[in-house]
């Protein structure tokens, strides 16, 4: 599920046109290029290898394309002397050498970044949704056109004007003609230099001009450049729309209404790039991001949503919004609650007998929130220990069991939790295949600092067989639980249920008895007659389904018990069909394994399995 | 791994989605943006009866757009549609104000997957570029009606048929053909297994390329790929690129190597399989010798069951006589692997840092004792076998395991 989020980039549009503000990362890097470092980090050093290094596949047309471009680029600079441009620019780009970095500055996915200002600002008013993709890059974005109380009308026009200037007075509404007649000659008094020569209008963020004047700000737009993979491009950018995008949006537009506060941080950026002095990318925009806090923001979701975490941004200091792609979607093919312990496929199913681990710390989760948290949930985050169960924390909390399930689902969505059962040391545990073995090293020097005593590497040779720990850390009890506990907050273990399910002879679930089964085969004909086939057996039906002569034959079980253990027997039956493990079962029936054990000892060895998985 | 519910929707995503519309567009002197020709009618250009489904003058920015992002392939999306084009900018004194530009769009649903038509579109612009510059197709009057032809053609052939071939004159032809987009592969390595899902060699034929028609005919569900490109003389890399290209299409599951030594577990997706009566009988046959009658799935769910950590397949067939059961082991576990109920427990050796530099291990050895390499890589890697792997490591006493 992991997104391709490259840049966040930002663009306005103003009284003085349209302006690249900023864009972060300084230098986006493309799939590509991720794939060929994490390729020849995994391969090279210690294979060496002959062809996959050289191997990743790229888009065939990509040089020709970077042709094309240049090309293109050169015969326009003939043409068109009305563009300003940079005579030292080179079209192709996107490799991080020194040549590239002089140019940077004005340069973006090969793009002017005056180019892409340009686009980023569609003429369809109406549009909410932006989506344009250029070769395997997709731009997404909410474009927000503003009117402001004082100049509505003058602003709008002003806008549809110099899109008519540009255009060449070819694409004008006809429905605003008139309006914008009678608007034209008003705004060319007011903003004269700006309105005169779309020149200048459009090389504003080129060429060094002055910036007395205040900007009003009558557009802005937070584009988000993707780069999915074939057959990912729609649920990415619905992902990112739906969850970030619209969110984020709709904060700055309330802010920029309520003080303006887009239109200050841009031109803030825009004087800092002129006016800084930096003399590199890097000095520039360590100086914006330290200036600027709508850089920061930028930079802070970017971060959060490229890393698959939750952004916690507070935004101009005013607005309160946590962004983040949830996790676990629920897939189409979910099978509902009919089997337990799928945690790791699809939404988890929160049960009483499980707890919460956190994820952080709880001082670092606490920071993070609101400082209108639920006080509940505050309180929840304190106390919380990997030992308790929840059905527990309802009496310490004095809350009903149901909120603390909504309570733990919130924790859970915004990746602060995760659910796991009591850690115990009866529980038994193994190496998750999906362990990420890069950070050995890491977790090594971690163990060595908190748990002197234990051996990272020990422990997991211990869990090739799944038993419980109890003899062998009798005096580290307490330690070997907190390295339970990280170990499964790193993914580097999870724990083995053991469900248990009743077989019924075959002939039994077919409802016959065992002389016409015995015919039966006989009969059959195909092949001699097999006895070991007498003994087959089936799984037995889930119980609201049984037959009466499962029914009966599991009733023949306990005839001559004591009536506890006939009750008991009737009460642990329903469980036994592979969709229940042993820790469930005896929360559900608040028993002691003792008592479950001696249910399981009534049957004979062939008669049920005890599955770990 | 992937189970088969979501290959098998993988596979549908791959179907070309469905063309609404062809529109041609130039930028004309003296009007600016203009579509020209439209399939079908009324799609782009209203009409005095209808309303078009795309509002032209909203986009038209990017259909005709500055120069810079010609020649690239450019799709914007409206409220309901997406338009993917490639609109190109020929240069020439010929034309007024010096240049020609045009653009042949696409029209889709907004959230159609397009990816197929993407070496089209381009294709198609690179075709037209050519015709025009060789030939002034599209600026010269008495040629340039032929383009409401083509693209009535195109919409209908591509909807129809996924293919178009559509003769311009005597020295140019345009050919077009839609194939499917499946995700992209996973990378192969040297130490899986691959197991045929379909007979490749029926599909085979004598336009195959070489190197695959060599390696396809050693893909026996028993050897790795570095064995394959060993028996076949191929080189590894190529061997591995056939590999990816066969999984791409689907005609390939990758296994682990099957050794009696090997560690397997069950994953709880084993529980639905017991109300799943298609999987059982599939199992029964898959796994059965030839001309014998096979126990009962109830047998070999428990069978199932009892593989587990711990306890490697040689004593598994020792505790539960399986000798006896008429099945084809090998193919028992890659059933429960394919069907993803089933996974191999990897046993991987590490020598915690720092350890003792007089080590009587290779160095290149020791390097992959780290956590990251199981023993099927590394014996692969090291052309030796599993045992031969255990007794080199036991002379370095240090050296731990961890199955996982």
């Amino acid at each position: 599920m992991v997104n391709s989020l490259l840049a966040i980039l930002l663009v306005i549009n103003s009284s003085r046109g349209s302006h690249f503000v900023f864009h972060y990362p300084k230098v986006p890097q493309r799939r590509d290029e991720i794939e060929q470092i994490r390729r020849e980090s995994d391969l090279d050093e210690e294979f060496g290898d002959d062809l996959l290094e050289n191997d990743v596949i790229t888009w065939p047309y990509g040089p020709t394309d970077d042709f094309d471009n240049r090309s293109f680029r050169s015969r326009f600079e003939e043409d068109n002397e009305e563009y300003d441009f940079n005579s030292k620019k080179q079209a192709n780009n996107n490799t991080g050498n020194d040549e590239v970095e002089r140019n940077e500055m004005n340069q973006l996915f090969g793009f002017e970044t005056r180019i892409l200002a340009d686009i980023f600002c569609p003429k369809h008013k109406g549009l909410t949704k932006f989506q344009l993709s250029i070769d395997d890059l997709t731009f997404v974005g909410q474009p927000v056109f503003l009117k402001t109380k004082v100049d509505t009308k003058k602003r709008g026009g002003d806008r549809d004007l110099r899109k008519r200037i540009d255009d060449n007075d070819n694409n004008i509404d006809l429905d605003n003609n008139e309006e914008l007649q009678g608007q034209l000659s008003d705004a060319q008094n007011e903003e004269m230099s700006a309105q005169m020569s779309p020149n200048t209008a459009s090389d504003i963020t080129s060429s060094t001009h002055s910036m007395q004047q205040h900007l009003h700000v009558t557009f802005f737009h937070l584009v988000f450049v993707l780069e999915p993979p074939e057959l990912e491009l729609c649920r990415q950018v619905d992902d990112i729309y739906e969850n970030i995008i619209t969110k984020l949006t709709a904060a700055l537009r309330y802010e920029q209404l309520r003080c303006d506060y887009v239109g200050k941080e841009a031109e803030l950026i825009l004087s800092l790039r002129e006016n800084s002095g930096a003399s590199s990318l890097d000095e520039l925009m360590e100086i914006t991001l330290e200036k600027s806090s709508l850089a920061r923001t930028i930079r802070k979701v970017y971060d959060a949503i490229s890393n698959e975490c939750a952004a916690h941004i507070l935004i101009n200091d005013y607005i309160d919004l946590s962004l983040q792609i949830p996790p676990l979607v629920p897939t189409i093919n979910t099978h509902g609650n009919d089997i337990i312990g799928h945690e790791y496929a699809h939404y988890p199913v929160i049960a009483p007998y499980h707890t919460l681990l956190l994820l952080e710390d709880p001082e670092e989760i606490l920071k993070n929130m609101p400082l209108d948290a639920n006080p509940t949930l505050v309180q929840l985050v304190q106390i919380l220990t990997p030992t308790q169960r929840l059905a527990d924390l309802c009496t310490l909390l004095d809350c009903s069991l149901a909120q603390i399930f909504r309570l733990a689902a919130h924790l859970i969505y915004w990746r602060k939790a995760k659910i796991i059962d009591v850690i115990g040391v009866r529980n038994l545990y193994v190496v998750s295949p999906t362990a990420e073995m890069n950070s050995l090293p890491t977790y090594i020097e971690y163990f060595k600092q908190h748990f002197p005593a234990l051996d990272l590497v020990k422990i997991l040779d211990s869990f090739s067989v799944p038993k419980p720990q109890v003899n062998a850390i009798k005096e580290h009890r307490t330690m070997y639980l907190e390295a339970i506990t990280y170990l499964l907050r790193n993914d580097l273990v999870v724990q083995l249920h053991a469900y248990i399910l009743v077989m019924v002879p075959r002939y039994i679930k077919m409802g016959i008895n065992r002389t016409e089964y015995e015919d039966k085969l006989r009969n059959s004909g195909d092949s001699e007659f097999n006895s070991s086939l007498m003994d087959d057996n089936a799984i037995i039906s889930p119980i609201e389904k049984a037959s009466e002569a499962e029914r009966d034959w599991l009733n023949n079980f306990v005839a001559n018990h004591p009536k506890e253990t006939v009750s008991l027997f009737e009460r642990l039956i329903k469980y036994f069909n592979g969709k229940h493990h042993v820790d469930e079962i005896l929360f559900r029936e608040s028993l002691k394994p003792r008592d479950l054990s001696k249910i399981i000892t009534l049957f004979s060895k062939d008669q049920y399995i005890i599955v770990l998985c | 791994m992937q189970d088969y519910a979501q290959q098998e929707s993988d596979f549908q995503a791959g179907i070309p989605p469905r063309l609404i519309s062809i529109f041609y567009s130039v930028f004309d002197p003296s009007k600016g943006p203009k579509v020209v020709f439209e399939v079908p009618e009324g799609s782009i250009i209203s009409t005095e009866i209808s309303t078009s489904i795309i509002d032209f003058d909203l986009i038209s920015e990017y259909i005709i757009p500055k120069p810079q992002l010609c020649g690239h392939l450019v799709s914007i999306c409206t409220e309901s549609y997406k338009i993917m084009g490639f609109p190109v900018y020929i240069e020439g004194d010929k034309y007024d104000r010096n240049a020609f530009m045009f653009n042949l769009s696409f029209v889709f649903d907004r959230d159609a997957d397009t990816s197929s038509y993407e070496p089209v579109v381009r294709k198609v612009a690179r075709v037209l570029t050519s015709l025009e510059t060789e030939n002034e197709f599209l600026s010269n009057e008495a040629t340039k009606d032929v383009m409401y032809n083509i693209i009535e053609q195109l919409l209908e052939d591509l909807n129809s048929y996924c293919e178009c071939q559509i003769p311009i004159n005597s020295a140019n032809t345009i050919n077009l053909k839609l194939f499917p987009t499946y995700r992209n592969p996973p990378p192969v390595y040297d130490y899986q297994v691959p197991i045929c899902t379909v007979n490749l060699k029926a599909l085979m034929d004598d336009n195959w390329d070489i190197t695959m028609k060599k390696i396809a005919t050693h893909i026996n569900g028993i050897h790795h790929v570095k064995k394959i490109a060993e028996i076949a003389d191929v080189d590894y890399g190529l061997a591995r690129k056939c590999m990816e290209h066969l999984l791409y299409y689907g005609c390939v599951i990758l296994v682990d190597i099957f050794q009696f030594s090997n560690v397997y577990a069950v994953k709880p997706d084993i529980m639905r399989i017991i109300e799943d009566e298609t999987v059982q009988s599939e199992c029964l046959s898959y796994v059965k010798k030839p001309d014998a009658s096979p126990p009962s799935f109830a047998k070999l769910f428990s069978l199932y069951c009892s593989l587990k950590h711990g306890s490697t397949l040689k004593e598994w067939v020792q505790d539960n006589q399986v000798e006896s059961l008429n099945i084809d082991i090998r193919r028992f576990i890659s059933f429960g692997v394919i069907k993803g109920f089933l996974y191999r427990v990897h046993k991987y050796p590490i020598l915690p840092e720092p350890h003792n530099q007089q080590s009587k291990l290779q160095p290149q050895l020791r390097k992959l004792l780290n956590g990251k390499h199981h023993y099927d890589e590394i014996c692969t890697m090291e052309g030796c076998s599993a045992r031969k792997l255990d007794e080199t490591l036991a002379a370095e006493p240090e050296v731990k395991f961890v199955w996982r």
